[in-house]
Order: structure tokens, then C-alpha cells, then sequence
């Protein structure tokens, strides 16, 4: 190829030549397993318990099992530490590993239970819902209003009536009738967990004073979200909302989400924390007629995986691995992760988990679409939705 | 005394020709490190964070550089002899060309079009000055 950089002499040719065979069969094996890094990633998701609010954590609202929170590493015996993440991927396998402070008794074993979920389908169940929220409804023209004790409160726009109410729930009044009553300010808005475009940006609707932009159409996706169910918004109807933080996977779905849970075929509204089973009727009707539930499994402990976290090669380290096979095909981004079963009080440093790509033709397949939607949207060619 | 040691050492290695063994796979192994992290590099251009999200170029680079480093003190040692290169391989040429001008003009795009000799003129004046380095250095 080329000639040598120092002169060699002809006795050490040979051994030259076998050496320079096997510096090229080594940088061959070097860059194969640089392609398949950059094919098939480890995607590691981490929390410094001594870090607790560092940007660096992807892993997210370490809590007990009651709900409060654990951002200290510190788990009593026979407690339970429950942490969330939502790596984007097909995995086929996590190794967890928990390393503990210097100071941390070391016990036998922890028992770690992985499902794979959206995370508000998991919230505990909450009493059922069974109509339309009450409320004195009115169109005059083509405005409509709540009437409010002895004042009207207006819609902000029809859309943002008609995302609550059916047309059929507002009576019809004149500018007479409207003139007895004070009009307010205070516009009503489009229902909690409804889906508005502006601009280039999807919000969702978070509460009745705010919104939050959903960071990409990936993330979108993700969340199980329909484009259809995207109500085009004005600057008037999105005026009336603060707009929130960048809505992130790893969030729980904000109130009003409507889930479908696909073995039993019942719907579930997202109000306050806890999921509520919606009675069939007009007011369930209604909603899946606005919009498109997102589909998702009821937990089982089929859809479980388990391991039990040992001391690892490392001091002061334990470590487990599990095969993800079994929730790979579950509903939803966010792994739910619980940690329990200590015999010892213990202190954790860092919890780290290593999310394995499985090795197959539609993963690399995804990777190379992902990659040419980039580098058209690097050039502005992206096609447009 | 670790003087006297790392002399014999030296000439016991010369003598056996582990140096320039050494030297010349170093060579070779540093000159595709380096042509990597230009390919590398590129891609992070076009695609930003796909590979630093992967692998730090920066450690890379300074991997590299401490080879470069060591390849130069094994060269010296082995009195190396960089002038004997012949022309390059037309289809190796063809290449390096087309990389360089697939870079140029990626480096180029969307900017004014005023600006664009400038920088490419940019580019000829510092290639020029590396030139006349190496030709002085020869």
C-alpha cells in the first residue's frame, strides 16, 4: 500500500507482514463494533441520589410506594423505592445496577420488578365517571356561555364549547336575554387534555390556565396521541392559557386523557392523580367521538419482569439483568422500575439502568428512517405532515 | 543509572528492529485513526450529536494525537524516512477530492453567496500555509 514508514530490514518482512494482518483484523473487529454501537445503542438512564434536581437524571420521581417522595437513596428494610424513565427503543434487555455509599450496609439481595406502561394508566383507580360536568349551558349567536349565578361566562371560541359539550346541551337565548346578565372576562377554554395546534406547535391542555407545547411530533407519537384529534387553535383561544414547560417523555399524560385499556375494553379518564373508569353512556360517547383514546394494558403480571440485584464485581455495587422481551410488546414509553426486599437499611448513590437495542433488521431500519428525516430537515426538505 | 539503562534499552531495540516494526504499524494504525475522526466529524456536521452522543470525539482526538505524538518520537528513532512517499493512487486521489469537496460545499450551504469565495479563498490560503510547512520542514 504504501512504502514503510521506517526502513525495515528484509529479515523482519515476515514478521511484519503477519503483524500488519493482525493490526487490520483488530481495527476491522474495533470499527464493526463501532457500527453496531452506533446501530443498536445502550441507552443508559441514570439518578445521582446526591444530585436529586441535576438535569443529568432521566430517571424520574423516585418515591415510595405511598407516593412520596425519595430522593435521597435512602431505603429502610422492607421498604420500597419505585422510579420511572421512558428510554426511546425496542429493548430486549435492562441490566440495573444500584450502586451503594461507602457508609451503606451491603445486603443479600434486592428484588427489582419491571412493567412497561404509560405512566398515568398506572395511577391507582379513582371513582367512576358518569356525565357531563354540570353547567348551565347558552349560545346567543354564535357565542356560547355558562351561566354562572347571575353572570354569563363565555366560551372562547365554538371549538373550545364544542371539545366539552354537545351542540344540543346549550339552549338558545337572544341579546335581550344576554343584556339581563354581566358577561365576564373569564373565558372557558377547551376541555382539560385537549390537543390544540398553533402556529408549528401542538399543545395539550393541562388545566383550565394552562397549556404545554409537546416537545416533538416523535414525543407525540410516543404518548399514543392522534393527529386527528388535533383541534386547530387561534391566538385568541390559546391567549387565554399560560403556556407551561416543554411537555418531555417521562411525564406522566396530563388530566383528561381518555385511555382505552384494550383486554377489557374500558375507558379510563386521568383526573387528579388517579384513573377513572368512565360509565358507558352519552357523556363516554361523546368523548370517544372527539377523540381517539389511547390504547393501552390494564397491569398484569404477565406484563412483569423480575430479577433479584446481587453484589456485582465492583465493591459496594449491585446488579442484576433481565430479559425485557416479555413488556417489549406492552402499551406505552415509561418503564416503571421497584426496587424492594432489602434485609438491611440502605443507602443508594447511584441507580443506573442499561437499556440493551434488540439486534434486528426493523431497528436498524428505524435508525437509518430516523436518520434521513434529519438530514432532510438538516437541509429543509422535511416532508410536511 | 536510569540514564545508561534507557540507552541500552534503546539500542537493543533498534538494533532488533522492534522500533521500526513498532513504528510502522503505529504509523498505519494512527494514519486510519486520523482519516476515522475526519469521517466521524463530517457526520456530526451533517448530523449533529448522532456520533458525540455515541462515542467523545474529543477523546478520540486526543487518543489520536497522543499517538501522533509517540509515532513521532518512534519515527526519529528509527530515522524515518516520511520523503519516500510516492504520488498517490488516482482512485485514493478521487476520494479525498470528492470528500473534500462534498465538505466544502456542505460547509457552504445556505450561506450568502458573496461569502462563499471568501471562505473557499480562506481555505486555499491556510492549505497553502500548511504547504509550505511541510515542504520546509522536508
Amino acid at each position: 500500500m504504501h512504502p514503510p514508514f521506517v526502513p525495515l530490514p528484509k529479515t523482519l518482512q515476515p514478521l511484519y507482514q503477519k503483524l500488519r494482518i493482525t493490526l487490520w483484523i483488530v481495527l476491522f473487529f474495533l470499527g464493526s463494533g463501532l457500527v453496531y454501537t452506533f446501530l443498536f445503542p445502550i441507552i443508559r438512564t441514570s439518578f445521582d441520589f446526591q444530585n436529586p434536581n441535576s438535569s443529568k437524571n432521566l430517571i424520574f420521581d423516585p418515591r415510595s410506594d405511598m407516593g412520596t417522595l425519595r430522593q435521597n437513596g435512602k431505603l429502610e428494610t422492607g421498604g420500597k423505592l419505585i422510579v420511572n424513565t421512558s428510554p426511546v427503543g425496542d429493548f430486549s434487555r435492562l441490566t440495573i445496577n444500584i450502586d451503594l455509599e461507602n457508609d451503606s450496609e451491603s445486603p443479600a439481595e434486592i428484588y427489582i420488578a419491571i412493567r412497561k406502561n404509560y405512566r398515568a394508566f398506572l395511577f391507582p383507580a379513582g371513582p367512576s365517571v358518569d356525565s357531563f360536568p354540570p353547567a348551565d349551558l347558552y349560545r346567543v349567536e354564535n357565542t356560547y356561555y355558562q351561566l354562572i349565578g347571575e353572570s354569563l361566562r363565555p366560551f372562547v371560541s365554538p371549538a373550545a364549547f364544542h371539545s366539552r359539550y354537545l351542540e344540543s346541551a346549550a339552549k338558545t337565548a337572544d341579546a335581550a336575554w344576554q343584556n339581563q346578565h354581566l358577561v365576564t372576562n373569564d373565558f372557558i377554554g377547551f376541555r382539560v387534555g385537549s390537543l390544540v395546534s398553533f402556529a408549528d406547535g401542538i399543545f395539550v391542555i393541562t388545566s383550565e390556565t394552562e397549556m404545554r407545547p409537546i416537545g416533538s411530533a416523535e414525543i407525540f407519537l410516543e404518548l399514543g396521541y392522534n393527529f386527528r384529534d388535533v383541534i386547530p387553535g387561534s391566538e385568541e383561544d390559546i391567549g387565554i392559557y399560560k403556556r407551561g414547560r416543554i411537555l418531555l417523555l417521562g411525564a406522566p399524560h396530563p388530566d383528561g386523557t381518555i385511555f382505552k385499556d384494550e383486554s377489557s375494553g374500558t375507558y379510563f379518564l386521568i383526573a387528579s392523580g388517579e384513573r377513572r373508569p368512565i360509565s358507558a353512556g352519552p357523556y363516554l360517547d361523546f368523548l370517544i367521538s372527539r377523540i381517539h383514546p389511547i390504547t393501552a394494558d390494564a397491569p398484569n403480571e404477565k406484563r412483569t419482569v423480575s430479577c433479584g440485584a446481587t453484589a456485582s464485581l465492583l465493591p459496594r455495587s449491585l446488579e442484576c439483568s433481565v430479559d425485557l422481551r416479555p413488556v417489549g410488546a406492552s402499551f406505552g414509553p415509561d418503564y416503571e422500575v421497584s426496587i424492594e426486599g432489602s434485609d438491611v437499611n440502605i443507602d443508594i448513590n447511584t441507580l443506573s439502568l442499561d437499556f440493551e437495542t434488540r439486534l434486528d433488521a426493523a431497528n436498524a431500519q428505524t435508525l437509518f428512517s430516523k436518520l434521513k428525516a434529519r438530514l432532510l430537515a438538516r437541509f429543509g426538505l422535511a416532508p410536511t405532515p | 543509572m536510569p540514564t545508561n539503562t534507557f540507552k541500552k534499552l534503546d539500542e537493543r531495540l533498534q538494533a532488533d528492529g522492534h522500533i521500526a516494526i513498532a513504528a510502522n504499524l503505529l504509523y498505519e494504525a494512527v494514519l486510519i485513526g486520523w482519516a476515522s475522526f475526519a469521517l466521524l466529524y463530517a457526520l456530526e456536521t451533517l448530523l449533529p450529536t448522532f456520533v458525540i452522543a455515541r462515542l467523545s470525539l474529543v477523546k478520540f482526538s486526543v487518543c489520536l494525537i497522543l499517538f501522533t505524538i509517540l509515532l513521532g518520537w518512534l519515527g526519529q528513532l528509527g530515522e524515518a524516512k516520511i520523503a519516500q512517499t510516492k504520488k498517490m493512487h488516482p482512485l485514493l486521489l478521487a476520494v479525498l477530492g470528492l470528500f473534500l469537496l462534498s465538505t466544502v460545499m456542505l460547509a457552504n450551504y445556505r450561506f450568502p453567496w458573496w461569502t462563499i469565495p471568501i471562505s473557499i479563498g480562506g481555505y486555499g490560503l491556510v492549505a497553502w500555509f500548511f504547504f509550505k510547512i511541510f515542504q520546509e520542514n522536508r
